[in-house]
């Protein structure tokens, strides 16, 4: 191997350079830095006799040579200086390289790593400086000078020649390019590759990729060597072969054609799922362009470091497979391609590898080791001249991105958002979501996904507008770029012109002005004509919409659904956390009541880390409170957290699907196990805890009167117990019709359940979707219920509702919708009873 | 008359009083058109030269040339220490065992120096470098020492081919060292190091006036 020799005027830079190429080679390399001169006062210089000990220093410990790489002026001088003083034998494996110093020193580093000699390290040095120069072309205006001659080398007369004519799409690019390097790289023979005046060692991605090779070039191989015709054999298969190019990768680039004939004005405009109302117009803000950064910390157990990043990996392959299966679903094939370049750029053995030789050379951990090797796959991708190319560079760092967060977990950097912006991403996932700002967030714009993902949920929960899978408009969307969206049709601009801005914008106006009316409406208290006051409550995901909540005019929280915190993770939540997250939304409400039901999840929504049994009918089976019963260690943690909270706070606890006496009975000897123990351990817990259950379930409103006996409140969920009642699954069309919460027969469990509460004295609530009809609010109240929780947007609505009705027409509209013969009748009713629906 | 090795030691040690004196001054010269250090180098390595020197002091004036340039190049720190270190240490593997250098030692040593700076920098005369105050002076010395001249006629006869040639270096652009990244920025200023090299010749002159 040969070694290097760094000479600067600068001890300091000397060593950062050292640094910096020790990086790239986990120390396989000798190397030795040498700068600055013996005076404290004035260290700048160059010492002659250190070069030469430095040299000699390194020549005994590299066999093939020593490369020695200077800044400039008297570096270069006392470097050639201490040639002088070298034993001959000696002088003849030195070889002065004259790359520039830090571009050059790296790239020979990594050269000499892989066992290059003197001229292949010092020439790969030499063209250094034209990644760079070629990655700053766009701004500078610079191009690259023609240098690739200056490293084209006369091929020896031997050499055997093998002209091909480019057949690939995408030119010697991408899996093409690395297809060739690979297979150029298991022959001995020098491969070089020439494109007219220019050529490339077929050996080295960073050549092939800035040689620049498009569909329908001529190109020159010429191999010499001890196994030339053998690597000629295999570079004519591999071309017959397009280079190993697939149809997914041809899918991926802009073709000719659609820049060349497509109407530019349609280029720049995008069209999704209309997710989320509203409109927006700003700057974006492309999330994951870049990688989180990560501190370097080291691990003194490789091994434990190397299998975490392998899981990590897996981890975040199967994540991308469900997003792309999700994204095919929702928006086709072509949208669902680049997942699976994202697939294929982790399954490259050679990132793996290169991360894991640093977690074991510079005994680093795996997050560090690996954010290292993808920001310098990414600045590879990103310095070339190729659109297509530079664009992978992005790919390259999200899906990196999702190992390292997978691998940090719980302790991933946060996204913070730091101005107003239209949030702009592939995708996005909850953790993303949790780092977003409902104030400074203007929009939502994602690639992937449909009506039904995560952001659509989130952004139409916190009424921020959305247009979900817009495929393509990330390559049109720079950070920081003014675009424009409308949420109610689903188009974005990537590049909107003047009057379109103006357009979106007055809309925008107008729209938040409507809804700033609404919340001022929401705001009010409810109370019917015959001053009765109706509590209106919201129904939230996650502690950030708590704020939201409250914009609304919600007086509490009346249903807080706590699944999202065991969602998309690899491990349960711990107590810590689910705390931290409960006291997080009641502190939000600013000492409203919160209701926090306990995780309501089974077979029809499973959570991957935890096991649930394969079952024939998962609505009928193991889901709410008897999944967590019968997982006691998760339910017990929850328990103590919620309990905790509930210290500090105005929480009250609820379970779901709750179907007998027994089953209660059971959850509340557990809750005061773990409240018991908890007060004896010295934490703090209140007295007592207001403890409800859902009534979602038939056999509950059968025994509601023995079940009021046991807790303080009831809350109905409206759309469990519908199914449940008409035995009707509403995801079934041909018997969705059935499936209809104002059916009077569910009126008439509504009904019973009410007159149990009222006889025990506890208020029953309802926090099922039939909650936010403003046409269903006079019926309600009129069956008994006291409290009504919905999401945000219905608040203003319902509340009106309220406002306009009293106690004696609510009565007489629930008498007769409980003796109507269907659910369309008891519609007609509603109808009837507000003209002007 | 010969120069003698005790005034060669005396021509050191006055260079060594020469450039502290002169140390802001060259480095004013040199902040105008490179990196604001030759004043200190220059000062710096006569410095340790004094420092390097007693040792040797009683050893032929090849050893001594030979010290100086070595401490030169070690001590100097900018591309002066080995051009300079190679100017002093090329006559010194020349002139081993001599006691006093004659005038066709001088020449010699004169030669060997220039020819020492051509092939450790490189330079071409117009460059505006050392070079350009050695290239004449050399000329003149060479075709004084072949007329017969004895050193101090040789120095004086050179002395002001080198004041010439130094202010000659001021309209030059440079093309070698840091001062080159000026361009045609660096027209307009005096050498620093040619004007470093034209105080060895003014020293010497001194020295062997005293």
């Amino acid at each position: 191997m040969i070694g290097i020799v760094i000479v600067s005027h600068s001890r300091k830079l000397a060593e950062g350079v050292l640094e910096l190429a020790a990086q790239m080679t986990r120390g396989a390399v000798p190397m030795e830095a040498v700068g600055g001169i013996d005076d404290v006062e004035n260290p700048i210089g160059t010492d002659p006799m250190q070069v030469l000990a430095a040299i000699e220093s390194v020549a005994a410990r590299a066999d093939a040579g020593v490369l020695v790489v200077m800044d400039l002026g008297s570096a270069l001088m006392s470097a050639e200086t201490a040639l002088d003083f070298l034993a001959d034998d000696v002088k003849a494996r030195v070889r002065l390289c004259a790359a520039p110093l830090v571009e050059g020193t790296v790239a020979a580093a990594v050269q000499a790593a892989s066992g290059a000699d003197l001229a292949q390290a010092s020439a790969e040095a030499a063209t250094a400086i034209e990644v760079k120069i070629r990655q700053l072309a766009p701004v500078t205006g610079e191009e690259a000078a023609a240098s690739a001659q200056a490293q084209q080398e006369a091929a020896p007369q031997d050499a055997l020649r093998l002209e091909i004519v480019i057949a690939n799409t995408l030119g010697l690019h991408a899996r093409p390019a690395a297809n060739l390097v690979a297979t150029a790289g298991k022959f001995r023979s020098e491969i070089r590759l020439a494109k007219g005046e220019a050529s490339a060692s077929a050996k080295s991605i960073n050549q092939v990729a800035l040689l620049s090779v498009r569909h329908g070039d001529t190109v020159v191989f010429t191999v010499s060597g001890p196994d030339a015709a053998e690597a000629v054999a295999a570079l004519r298969a591999l071309a017959a072969d397009r280079f190993g190019e697939r149809d997914e990768d041809v899918a991926l680039a802009p073709t000719a054609d659609a820049a060349a004939s497509g109407k530019p004005a349609d280029a720049n405009v995008f069209s999704g799922t209309p997710a989320s109302a509203g409109y927006a117009v700003g700057p974006a803000w492309v999330l994951r362009a870049k990688l989180p950064e990560i501190v370097r910390r080291g691990s003194d157990d490789p091994e434990a470091q190397i299998r975490e990043l392998d899981q990590a990996i897996a981890a975040a392959r199967a994540e991308i497979e469900a997003i792309k299966r999700e994204t095919e679903r929702i928006s086709g094939k072509a949208s669902a391609a680049i997942f699976a370049v994202h697939d294929l750029i982790l399954a490259d053995a050679a990132l793996r590898d290169a991360a894991v030789a640093r977690i074991s050379g510079e005994k680093v951990k795996a997050a560090y080791a690996w954010s290292q090797t993808v920001e310098e796959t990414a600045a590879a991708y990103g310095a070339l001249d190729d659109a297509y190319m530079r664009a992978r560079a992005a790919d390259v760092r999200d899906c990196g991105g999702r190992v390292l967060r997978i691998l940090l977990g719980a302790a991933a950097p946060a996204l913070r958002q730091e101005r107003e912006a239209i949030v702009v991403a592939r995708d996005l996932a909850p953790s993303d979501v949790a780092g977003l700002d409902a104030k400074l967030t203007l929009g939502i714009v994602t690639e992937a996904g449909g009506a039904t993902s995560h952001a659509a949920i989130l952004a139409r929960a916190l009424g921020i507008p959305a247009v979900i899978g817009a495929p393509g408009c990330l390559g049109r969307i720079a950070d920081g770029q003014v675009i424009a969206l409308d949420g109610f049709t689903g188009t974005v601009w990537a590049a909107p012109q003047q009057s379109v801005r103006q357009d979106i914008a007055a809309r925008r106006a107008s729209w938040l002005e409507a809804r700033h009316e609404a919340s001022a409406r929401g705001a009010a208290p409810a109370v019917t004509r015959d001053g009765v006051a109706v509590p209106v409550f919201c129904n939230i995901g996650s502690p950030a919409e708590a704020a939201v909540a409250l914009a609304a005019g919600a007086e509490g929280v009346g249903l807080f659904r706590t699944e999202f915190l065991f969602q998309e993770r690899d491990a349960a939540p711990g107590e810590e956390e689910q705390y931290a997250a409960y006291v997080a939304a009641a502190s939000a409400m600013q000492g409203r009541p919160v209701v926090i039901r306990t995780l309501d999840v089974g077979g029809d929504k499973p959570i991957r880390y935890l096991e649930t049994a394969k079952e024939d009918n998962p609505f009928l089976g193991e889901r709410g409170v008897r999944f967590c019963l019968a997982r006691p260690e998760l339910f017990r943690t929850q328990l103590r957290a919620l309990l905790r909270a509930a210290a500090v706070a105005d929480i009250r606890i609820m379970y779901p699907m709750v179907s007998d006496v027994a089953e209660l009975v059971g959850v509340l000897a557990l809750q005061r196990q773990e409240h018991d123990a908890l007060a004896a351990a010295g934490l703090a817990v209140p007295g007592a805890v207001k403890t409800g259950i859902m009534i979602e379930v038939p056999a509950a409103v059968a025994v509601a009167d023995k079940l009021a006996a046991l807790c303080d409140f009831f809350s109905i969920g409206t759309n469990d117990l519908t199914q449940y009642v008409m035995a009707a699954d509403r995801g079934n069309a041909a018997v969705a019709p059935l499936c209809n919460s104002l059916n009077p027969a569910v009126l008439r469990m509504i009904a019973m359940t009410c007159r149990a509460g009222e006889a025990a004295g506890i208020p029953v609530a309802m926090c099922g979707e039939l909650a936010g009809e403003a046409l269903a609010a006079p019926l309600l109240l009129g069956l008994g219920l006291k409290e009504l929780s919905m999401a945000g947007t219905a608040v203003a609505g319902v509340k009106d509702a309220i406002r306009a009705t009293d106690g004696e027409a609510c009565r007489a509209l629930a008498d007769k919708a409980l003796a109507a013969d269907s659910a369309a009748a008891v519609r007609e009713l509603l109808r009837a009873g507000n003209p002007a629906a | 008359m010969p120069l003698s090795k005790a005034q060669l030691l005396a021509w050191l040690g006055k260079l060594d009083a020469v450039y502290a004196a002169k140390k802001e001054y060259l480095t004013d010269l040199d902040a105008a058109i490179g990196d604001a250090d030759h004043g200190i180098n220059m000062n710096r390595g006569f410095g340790k030269v004094m420092e390097k020197l007693p040792p040797v002091a009683d050893k032929d004036i090849g050893t001594i040339l030979k010290t100086v340039g070595m401490t030169l190049m070690s001590s100097v720190g900018g591309a002066s220490g080995p051009l300079y270190g190679t100017f002093w240490m090329k006559p010194g593997m020349l002139l081993g065992g001599k006691e006093e250098l004659d005038a066709a030692d001088f020449a010699r040593f004169v030669e060997a120096g220039v020819d020492g700076i051509l092939q450790r920098g490189r330079p071409e005369r117009g460059d505006k470098t050392m070079y350009d105050v050695w290239a004449p002076v050399l000329e003149v010395v060479k075709a004084r020492a072949a007329a017969g001249d004895d050193v101090a006629a040789i120095v004086d006869a050179a002395l002001p081919v080198g004041e010439k040639a130094l202010a000659d270096t001021i309209p030059l652009q440079a093309r070698k060292g840091r001062a080159s990244y000026l361009g045609e920025r660096s027209v307009g200023h005096q050498d620093p190091g040619a004007t470093s090299s034209y105080y060895m010749l003014e020293t010497l002159r001194d020295v062997l006036h005293a």
